[in-house]
This record gives C-alpha cells, sequence and structure tokens, in this order.
C-alpha cells in the first residue's frame, strides 16, 4: 500500500481543535509581525506584544528541546554499545559527551578553574581544539568531494549539461589560480559569476520563496498533516 | 504586500484544487527515481536514510522544514514496509520532533507501530555548518546497510561529503537543498537531482489529493507570474520608463 492508496480517514475532533487553534495563532503571529494600516493602533499594538511573547515562548521550547537532543543522542548511542567494533565509536562519543558535561559542571561550581580565571574555560577550548579543527579538515575535502563527484558523474553518463557544469567548474577554479592571471581566465570567471551564475541563483531563490510561500498557506488553512490527521 | 501575495497564492490554490481532475502535473524525474529507488532498496532488504539537514523550525527555514518533513513522511511510507529501518537524520532538535512524529505516522500506515522506535530519527548536532551531520550520516549509511539516501532541505557545500559515500559505496542518491551551494553539489552528485522549489511539491506528485495538486500548479501560477512580471519590468526599464 503506497501513501496515496491511504483510506479516507473521518475528521477527529482533536485535529480540527488543533487545525483551528493553529490557524488562529498563525495569523495572530502574522498580523502582529506586519501590522494592517487599517486596523486601530491600539489593536495592532496589542497584536504585536501578543505575537512577541509566542515567539519567546518558542524561544523556550527550542532550548527544551535541546535537551531532548541530547537525550535521543545519548539514548541511540547507548543502543549501539552492544555492536561490536562499531559500538566503540558510540562509547568514545558517549565518553566525550559525559566528559565535557561534567568539565563544564565543575566549572560552573567553581571546582575547575584554569590559571588566575581570565583564561578561557576549558570545556571552550575543548571545543576549538577537537570540534573546530575537525571541521576545518572537513571542509577542506569538499572541493575534494565535489571534484570527484562530478567526474564519477561524467563516467556514468555525459550530458550537455553536466559538461557544462564540469566546464565552469574548471574555468572558475584556474581562474583563481596564480597560472589564471597571465590568460583571459579572470576576466571570463568575473563574467560568469555576475551574469549566468547571479542570474541562475535569483532564478532558483525566488522559486524557493514562492514554494515557502504555497507551503505557508497549507500550514495557515490548517491542511498540513500534523494538524489533517 | 505580504497579505497581497498570501492571498494570490490562496486563491490559486483553491481554484486549482477545485479543477484538479483536469490538471496535468509537469513531469519531475526526481520523485519517479525516489519511488524506483525505495522499491530497490526494500527489494534488496536495505535500508532508507532521509536527511533533512539544517532545515530548523525556529528560523527563516521553518516551512522548507515543513515541507522536507512531508517527503520524509511519502518516502517513509513506501520504506516502512522493507526489512530495515527507515531513519532519518537531521541538526535541528525541535524539527527532531516532527521527524519523529512523521516516521511514526508512516509506520502506522503500515500497521508496523511496533518496529518504530524514537530513535530512528537522530539529531546530529552541529555548528554554523552541518559538517557533523554530513560526517554522521556518511557514516550511518554504511552502518545502517542503507541502500538509498534522501537529501531534502537546507544543506550547504557539505552536501558533498554525504554525496561522495554513497557514491563510492553504490548507494542510490537523491539530494536537494534550498541554499545554492548545496544544490550546486546536488546537480553535480546526481543524475536526478530534486530542484529548489520541487521539494514543496512532493505530496502532490506522491499523494495526489485535489489540495496537493491545486498547491503544485498554484506554484507553477506563481511562477509564471513572476516570469511575467520581471520580463514586463526590463522591458519598461530597457525604454527607460520610470518606475
Amino acid at each position: 500500500m503506497t501513501a496515496s492508496a491511504k483510506p479516507r480517514q473521518r475528521l477527529r475532533l482533536g485535529a480540527a481543535l488543533l487545525a483551528a487553534l493553529t490557524i488562529a495563532i498563525a495569523l495572530i503571529t502574522l498580523l502582529g509581525l506586519e501590522p494592517v494600516a487599517t486596523l486601530p493602533p491600539e489593536l495592532n499594538r496589542t497584536l504585536s506584544a501578543f505575537s512577541q511573547l509566542l515567539i519567546q515562548l518558542v524561544a523556550v521550547i527550542g532550548a527544551i528541546a535541546l535537551l531532548l537532543g541530547v537525550l535521543n543522542l545519548a539514548r541511540f548511542h547507548a543502543a549501539q554499545l552492544r555492536r561490536f567494533p562499531r559500538g566503540l565509536y558510540s562509547l568514545l562519543l558517549l565518553f566525550t559527551l559525559f566528559g565535557v558535561l561534567l568539565v563544564r559542571a565543575l566549572e560552573r561550581g567553581g571546582v575547575l578553574r584554569i590559571g588566575d580565571g581570565t583564561a578561557a574555560a576549558l570545556s571552550l577550548t575543548i571545543l576549538d581544539v577537537a570540534q573546530v579543527a575537525v571541521e576545518s579538515a572537513l571542509a577542506g575535502l569538499i572541493f575534494f568531494a565535489l571534484v570527484y563527484g562530478a567526474v564519477r558523474l561524467m563516467r556514468q553518463r555525459v550530458t550537455l549539461w553536466n559538461a557544462l557544469f564540469l566546464a565552469a567548474l574548471v574555468i572558475v577554479l584556474l581562474g583563481f589560480s596564480p597560472l589564471g592571471e597571465v590568460t583571459l581566465l579572470p576576466a571570463l570567471r568575473e563574467w560568469l559569476l555576475s551574469v549566468p551564475v547571479s542570474a541562475g541563483t535569483r532564478g532558483l531563490l525566488i522559486g524557493v520563496a514562492i514554494g515557502i510561500v504555497v507551503v505557508g498557506v497549507r500550514v495557515l488553512i490548517g491542511r498540513d498533516r500534523t494538524f489533517r490527521e | 504586500m505580504i497579505y497581497a501575495i498570501l492571498l494570490i497564492a490562496l486563491l490559486l490554490t483553491v481554484i486549482s484544487a477545485v479543477r484538479a481532475r483536469t490538471i496535468a502535473l509537469r513531469a519531475v524525474p526526481a520523485y519517479r527515481a525516489l519511488q524506483r529507488s525505495v522499491s530497490a532498496a526494500v527489494e534488496s532488504g536495505r535500508g532508507t536514510h532521509v536527511s533533512l539537514g539544517s532545515s530548523a523550525l525556529l528560523d527563516e527555514s521553518a516551512l522548507t522544514a515543513m515541507a522536507s518533513a512531508e517527503l520524509l513522511y511519502q518516502a517513509a511510507a513506501r520504506a516502512s514496509g522493507g526489512d530495515l529501518p527507515v531513519t532519518a537524520s537531521l541538526s535541528d532538535p525541535v524539527t527532531l520532533g516532527v521527524a519523529q512524529d512523521r516516521l511514526r505516522r508512516a509506520y502506522l500506515l503500515r500497521n508496523r507501530l511496533d518496529t518504530f522506535k524514537p530513535t530512528l530519527a537522530r539529531w546530529y548536532p552541529s555548528g554554523v555548518s552541518s559538517l557533523a551531520l554530513a560526517a554522521g550520516v556518511g557514516a550511518s549509511l554504511l552502518d545502517e546497510e542503507d541502500g538509498f539516501a534522501l537529501l531534502c532541505g537546507r544543506f550547504g557545500a557539505e552536501l558533498a561529503l554525504i554525496a561522495e559515500t554513497s557514491i563510492r559505496y553504490d548507494r542510490d542518491l537523491l539530494p536537494h537543498s534550498t541554499q545554492i551551494e548545496g544544490q550546486a553539489v546536488a546537480y553535480a552528485t546526481s543524475a536526478t537531482p530534486l530542484l529548489a522549489e520541487e521539494l514543496f511539491v512532493s505530496a502532490a506528485y506522491l499523494e495526489p489529493m485535489p489540495l496537493h495538486i491545486g498547491g503544485a500548479a498554484a506554484q507553477d501560477a506563481l511562477r509564471y507570474l513572476v516570469v511575467v512580471f520581471l520580463i514586463v519590468f526590463a522591458v519598461l526599464a530597457f525604454l527607460g520608463v520610470n518606475l
């Protein structure tokens, strides 16, 4: 059975109430963030204050969700511990998670202090040393992964658009290199970036914006799956 | 202005929904590829992984996160009958709840709620970019023996890392991003990438109900309207008309 073959469901009271609540809150938030000039100023101020309150509540929910995210992560990796040798990665992750939490708790409690107290917190130093360094290394690999992917795609199937993509990639990369300075490549690279790339970027972003408007309408009229079923 | 745009979109959606039977949607190769890849993964006894990237309910990508969650549901509804589970990953903890809900609904649709676990949707903490998520998803594809990776939502150039793993280990890949860098990588690494706004009409192609078809038709109509406006303004500017 596919999603399209799903039997028609009866309207449930809970779903209807949820949809009504969502539509009301969405409209109030929209009116609060984008006041209508024809409405009385007092009403606009009230709606604006109410929408700000709702946005603050959402920030609190975000903090609680972060805690749930950490629990989700810990729970998943705890379950992975039984699988050897893959579980070793999970063990390392859990060890790091609880280690950093312990260090942070000791810092907050004033038990752990580096130097005269003016140095950066140890937990932040650990983050800089480990995560930032690893992320930087991964970022460096992206270029190679991209070129490898493009070449693999060309090996599977050569199309006009794939060839054009590879040619544009080579022109832009060589245009940035010192070798390109003595040729027309920098000028060609500038033209590529300012005309076709800029136009394509705007086209894609306009398309995404229109898609977002259509999904927004679906949510505003309570027809998203969350409220529909 | 925003109210006028919303009103036009609503009117177009409702009118198109009423006439849904007579509307033929344009072909989107990515959705045909998605159905093929999910079927292939199920038949070969492999899992399916859907990543929502850094789409987040608490920032400007909220509606992208909702659209990605809908596509997660559509893919999971087709793949949850397989031997291996459908897994999801993301880097926003608030969106995690939505992803778990969509997976649960998909398993419920298949009457396989007993095999659903909340940890099938996973949160990978990330910084400014989603590099930690990319590394985690790449490892997860191999660990879970997934045969198909669907990447939809907000990805930057880090999408290349996941794509490289998929290509290297012969996993089917269907990438998408609402970010320019991610979309460029998606185009370079897949023969049938999902292009930018196509994400928002997934339900119209995979669960064609009148309102979904209406939304897709409204999206196309709005795009043509924008194109007409752009051409008109360009011609007027060329003629020296000061607007």
